[in-house]
């Protein structure tokens, strides 16, 4: 599915595309840039259209607890509000981001400095969720760049909708958008478009970005969002009820997809023995917190493993893209959503469990020792490693001293985002001192880590300062006196 | 492996009570073997507090110890040299790399009346010499794979005039040559042999698809067969209801359903499964399959789905009795089939693979 000016399209010839786009774009380019502040306002409009066929279509595929996405698109309608889109040009642009800021150079001539657009933004999505797209290619919109969208290969048409709507908002964004399925394989498809583009901007793994970095000119700007690992820091201050809720909340509502998400739990100890009484003693709440947040219905394999309705023999059961299996019913008529006290998702717990018994089998072999709980568990590991987990609220549990923790974290610095820092007050100014040098970026509790608010930075930095450039310009010729 | 061989040469490959007894012999004799042979599978074993003792009736087959092929991928265990192997074979593994696989000569020797009855009772079993479509790869030294293997030795029970391959290896990658095959395919049409297709449902659809586009129907020898097997594999999404796949092999390639057949098998389980005339996959007197729940492992009712766990004694290579693979199944009783087969039969609906979760965590390279 493609968009290119306002209009949704089928397939899109490269040699057309490629005898076409250096103009279409060019003359966009040397007009006034679009208002983003009309932006935020069209964009407001459409927040508040986000209703319940929109939650179930952005549920579909994903594995997040139905909780979290409810609170998740709550969330987003504040988020994409026009006053907090404004807020958020302020934020990180400054109070006259876009506008003439008159300054004299060395001679005393006027300059004046101005917030400008980058130009043209290519963003390349991986299908992390289907509506990051939509709202990378929004950031561009909202720092006056045109965007060309390249579609993840298994990515839904949400995005391309959203976007398709957003140009029926406002007319004038339509050549502001371009979007292509073009797949990873079109190399020389990528390359051209990262050409015309004065940035690349990469959301996806090491692979996707390292592919990019050889696509796209040296001399182009490159924003890469990459993934990322977060995890929490417990000391024998830090260990309360409150606090470890927190983190359990957090491993079982979000089945730690995230990027903010929990993977890891390290405690300032020594040896496994503290760390196999701590994983007793967590494993409690970490049950706790998953009959709060049972393992996501959602819906049944997506991608290129599901298996559609058609093939299957009568009176046998099927698991189709968009369906759940529940117990010994027929298909269910449209998309189901399991909801949290209904139905399980045979292949999504299957997986689990494959892969927490594979894991047992492995730690029979090794130091670790896996704590089985209802839907979730802990493992001990003897390493100190940061590192992803099982997920699904499988975590792990490592001891890493305090004293040794900057130089356990520091190898893994461009991976490291969201600490939950459990602690006592006298050891926090200190231990967040140690995590942010490390390389981490965000310092919480557990009930926050996968929690935004209006204004957060992304990864470290105001993304809208990244898509923007700052230009200084002499007012007037040497000989003229004034400004 | 006095046991096993009694199994393995039982007449009525579909009478699961008559070799009961035997089987559960055969299984403790393998247990034994492994246990003496293999260090990693006692350990396992006694992590589970399991021992063979615990081994008395049919029902007790479930408590051996499972072991996922996702665990296998990354921890290969033997019972014997890998280079003393008889038929060796690779697998994907996690990591991209390549892992070990294989079966002993004396297994291989006690295997062999299974493959052959088995072909024999499906009517696949031909002296007629007949010319082949493989529809894979090209065996070369370099490529060890298992599915290559077992296309290769699909040929051997009707005696080969020639084989088509469809994946050419053209010095440095495989090539996938379909006008190749295409024309061979209406060469075939004049031949008085008839011409098998084996292989991967996905290369069959493409064919089938393709010739039909381009206008192209063939009436092959009324003996040709269509055999398919390995699953859709990376390509389900663009899976082929059976029903459309059969129609076409009428419809292009003049094979009617009948002479269409089906094949499970896993690298790690070495039993053939034959899919009867209504495309179900009865179990043979070679193995008992069990469905697993999906939250707690244990056996599950007929009709309820899960992992699948395939239970077989044969094999000295490597202790792979009990194996479960990513597989989602259901059992169904015999009678719901009516084929005349007596033993119960299951069905794949889908595989749990972790490439479909959509996260942007940090991976670990232990899940890529």
């Amino acid at each position: 599915m493609n968009l290119i000016k306002g209009q949704i399209i089928d397939s899109v010839e490269a040699e057309e595309l490629k005898a076409n786009m250096s103009t279409w774009i060019n003359q966009t380019l040397i007009r006034e840039p679009i208002d983003p502040h009309d932006v935020a306002r069209a964009c407001g409009e459409m927040a508040k259209m986000l209703n319940e066929e929109f939650a179930e279509a952005f549920m579909e595929g994903q594995f997040l607890s139905e909780s979290f996405v409810r609170s998740y698109i709550k969330e987003a309608k504040d988020m994409l509000s026009e006053e907090r889109l404004k807020e958020r040009i302020r934020t990180e642009l400054g109070g006259q981001a876009f506008q003439r800021v008159e300054r004299t150079d060395n001679d005393g001539g006027c300059v004046y400095e101005q917030v400008l657009p980058l130009g043209v933004l290519l963003h390349v999505a991986a299908g992390n969720m289907d509506v990051l797209p939509a709202y990378s290619v929004l950031e561009g919109l909202l720092t006056g760049n045109i965007n060309i969208l390249k579609m993840p290969s298994d990515g839904s048409e949400l995005s391309v909708r959203i976007l398709h709507a957003l140009t029926e908002q406002i007319p004038e964004i339509k050549e502001y958008i371009y979007v292509f399925d073009y797949t990873s394989q079109d190399v020389e498809i990528l390359k051209f478009l990262a050409d015309l583009s004065d940035g690349v901007v990469v959301w996806g793994g090491d692979e996707a970005v390292k592919a990019f970095r050889t696509y796209a000119r040296p001399d182009t700007r490159l924003i890469e969002w990459g993934h990322k690992l977060s995890f929490a820091y417990v000391t024998k201050e830090g260990m309360n009820k409150e606090g470890l809720r927190g983190i359990a909340e957090n491993i079982c509502l979000t089945n730690q997809l995230l990027c903010s998400s929990c993977q890891e739990i390290m405690i300032d100890a020594e040896g496994m023995d503290e760390l196999d009484q701590f994983c007793r003693d967590f494993l409690p709440v970490l049950e706790a917190a998953r009959r709060k947040y049972p393992i996501s219905g959602g819906h049944a394999i997506a991608g290129r493993n599901a298996i559609s309705g058609k093939h299957t023999a009568k009176g046998s059961h099927t698991i189709a893209r968009s369906h759940t299996i529940a117990g010994n019913h027929a298909i269910a008529e449209k998309n189901a959503i399991a909801d949290t006290t209904g139905t399980e998702n045979v292949p999504l717990q299957a997986q689990v469990t494959l892969r927490m018994y594979s894991e047992r089998l492995h730690s029979i072999f090794t130091e670790k020792k896996v704590y089985q709980g209802e839907g979730c568990s802990i493992t001990a590991c003897p390493d100190r490693l940061p590192e992803a987990c099982v997920q699904f609220g499988n975590c792990l549990a490592k001891a890493v001293p305090a004293d040794e923790l900057f130089t356990t974290l520091r190898p893994y610095k461009g991976k490291l985002q969201t600490v939950a820092l459990l602690c006592g007050e006298g050891e926090r100014e200190h231990l967040t001192n140690i995590l942010l040098r490390a390389g981490a970026v965000r310092v919480t509790d557990g009930f926050n880590m996968s929690a935004s608010y209006a204004g957060l930075p992304h990864d470290g930095v105001y993304s809208l300062q990244r898509y923007t450039k700052i230009v200084s310009v002499r007012k007037k010729a040497t000989d003229q006196p004034g400004c | 492996m006095k046991a096993c061989r009694r199994l393995f040469s039982g007449k009525q490959i579909y009478d699961l009570s008559q070799t009961e007894d035997f089987f559960l012999e055969a299984i403790k004799e393998t247990l034994f073997f492994h246990l003496e042979n293999c260090a990693d599978y006692r350990i396992i074993l006694e992590h589970f507090r399991f021992s063979v003792q615990d081994i008395k009736g049919i029902e007790d087959i479930s408590k051996i110890p499972m072991l996922p092929t996702l665990f296998l991928k990354s921890h290969s265990l033997f019972s014997m040299p890998y280079e003393k192997l008889f038929i060796k074979a690779t697998t994907s593994g996690t990591s991209g790399q390549p892992v070990k696989m294989g079966l002993d000569f004396s297994s291989g020797i006690t295997a062999l009346p299974m493959v052959l009855r088995t072909f024999r009772y499906h009517k696949l079993l031909s002296a007629q010499p007949v010319n082949y479509i493989i529809l894979g790869y090209e065996p070369t030294k370099r490529n060890q794979m298992g599915a290559v293997k077992t296309a290769f030795g699909a040929t051997l029970l009707s005696p080969a005039l020639h084989r088509e391959y469809a994946l050419k290896d053209n010095g440095t990658e495989y090539e996938l040559d379909m006008e190749g095959v295409i024309q061979y395919a209406r060469k075939c049409e004049r031949s008085s042999f008839p011409l098998r297709l084996i292989g991967f449902p996905h290369y069959l659809y493409l064919l089938m698809q393709e010739m039909k586009e381009r206008g192209i129907c063939v009436q092959l020898h009324k003996n040709s067969k269509v055999l398919l097997g390995g699953g859709w594999k990376q390509f389900s999404a663009e899976a082929a209801p059976r029903e459309v796949l059969y129609q076409l092999a009428e419809e292009v390639l003049g094979i009617r359903e009948e002479n269409c057949k089906e094949f499970f098998a896993a690298v790690e389980h070495p039993v053939l499964y034959c899919a009867c005339k209504n495309h179900h996959y009865h179990i043979p007197i070679y193995s008992r399959v069990l469905i697993r729940d999906s939250k707690d492992l244990k056996p599950v009712q007929n009709g309820t789905p899960g992992l699948l766990n395939l239970i077989t004694p044969v094999g000295r290579g490597m202790p792979y009795l009990s194996i479960m693979t990513d597989d989602i199944a259901v059992m169904h009783d015999s009678r719901e089939c009516g084929c005349g087969i007596a033993s119960d039969w299951f069905e794949i609906l889908g595989r749990c693979s972790m490439e479909d979760i959509k996260t942007c965590a940090a991976a670990s390279a232990r899940y890529l």
